[in-house]
């Protein structure tokens, strides 16, 4: 079972990869509150898709762990999961322990 | 013994429903032209070939299709050129259609391409480069009968293509539609004479395409000098909407 340190180690190592795209200026600042969608988010919608892309390629490739983050059971939330960094592990760690 | 240099002797390519058929004249293609060539089917390998490697799935399991690609990041980290050609055809009067062959056709020819599309895209932006050729139909656009639920989805999978080139261009991936008339196959074989002969005396040019037609234009759309192609569809023989 994948642990809550690896699964945020994923998350930091997808957000240091939008950074290197980044102009100094516009860096993210990576914790577990960054914001990754909604109007705090400093992410675009583009880089929003990559990074999502980036984790579930990483759980996947990495971890053998295949989930969708973009399901309905996502939008079903009250609480988005991709609010923020510690969300979206939270929930990455719900769908793991679903299967 | 020296590896074979051909147009794609560095590339990695994915060709679907690659075990007969055009799929088949294809691997075959890029295997002589020294590609990797990573072959998707539903049965089992039909080519043996030191750089071919073959994943029995169906591409219309959306599971099985990330774990395909999961599986060729960790072996060859990279895919550049993917041939969509996975298809199925029931030619039957549309009052006649069991659901579970319109469904299987969906899925197949229409949901299949469109998540091989998306694992590959998610490989090919991280080198800046893709090139995602989907075969498609004269179907499409001359609509026989019979062909209701096959010509929709071949219809389907060019809007789709128009869509995704766009949502895929700043990664530098294009995407584009072959579509073929009548070529020699067991899935023609489906389809009685008579109907064939007067679907392609429709055709500008009324002949029954050859393999070398087919090289020819996804030689056109993989080549790295394409960047510039994006969202079009060739017909053989001069179909047209």
């Amino acid at each position: 079972m994948i642990t809550s340190d690896e699964v945020e180690e994923v998350i930091f190592h997808a957000l240091e990869a939008l950074n290197a795209d980044l102009d100094p200026k516009d860096q993210i600042a990576i914790s577990l509150a960054t914001p990754l969608f909604g109007s705090d988010a400093a992410i675009d919608s583009l880089g929003f898709v990559s990074l999502i892309v980036d984790v579930e390629t990483a759980l996947i490739v990495d971890h053998e762990l295949t989930i969708s983050l973009a399901d309905d059971f996502a939008a079903s939330r009250t609480q988005s999961p991709y609010s923020t960094v510690e969300t979206l592990r939270d929930y990455i760690l719900t769908l793991a322990a679903g299967q | 013994m020296e590896p074979h240099q051909g147009r794609y002797s560095e590339r990695v390519v994915v060709v679907t429903g690659a075990r007969k058929g055009i799929g088949r004249m294809l691997a075959d293609h890029f295997l002589t032209e020294g590609a990797r060539v990573i072959g998707l089917s539903r049965g089992d390998a039909a080519i043996t070939h030191a750089n071919y490697e073959h994943r029995s799935l169906d591409v219309g399991d959306n599971l099985a299709v990330k774990s395909a690609f999961a599986a060729i990041s960790r072996s060859d980290g990279r895919v550049d050129i993917v041939v969509n050609n996975a298809g199925v055809l029931t030619s039957v009067h549309a009052l006649l259609m069991p659901s579970s062959r319109a469904e299987e056709m969906v899925r197949t020819n229409f949901l299949g391409g469109f998540y091989v599309a998306c694992e590959a895209a998610k490989l090919m932006r991280k080198g800046k480069f893709g090139r995602i050729i989907n075969i498609g139909s004269m179907a499409s656009v001359l609509e026989p009968v019979g062909d209701s639920i096959y010509a929709a989805t071949k219809a389907a999978s060019m809007t789709l293509a128009g869509v995704l080139a766009k949502e895929f261009a700043s990664y530098g991936i294009t995407v584009n539609t072959l579509a073929v008339s009548a070529l020699q196959t067991d899935m023609l074989g489906q389809i009685p004479p008579d109907t064939i002969a007067a679907v392609l005396a429709e055709l500008p040019l009324p002949r029954l395409a050859t393999p070398s037609d087919v090289f020819n234009v996804v030689d056109f759309f993989a080549s790295s000098e394409s960047s510039h192609i994006t969202a079009q569809t060739l017909f053989l023989g001069g179909a047209h909407a």
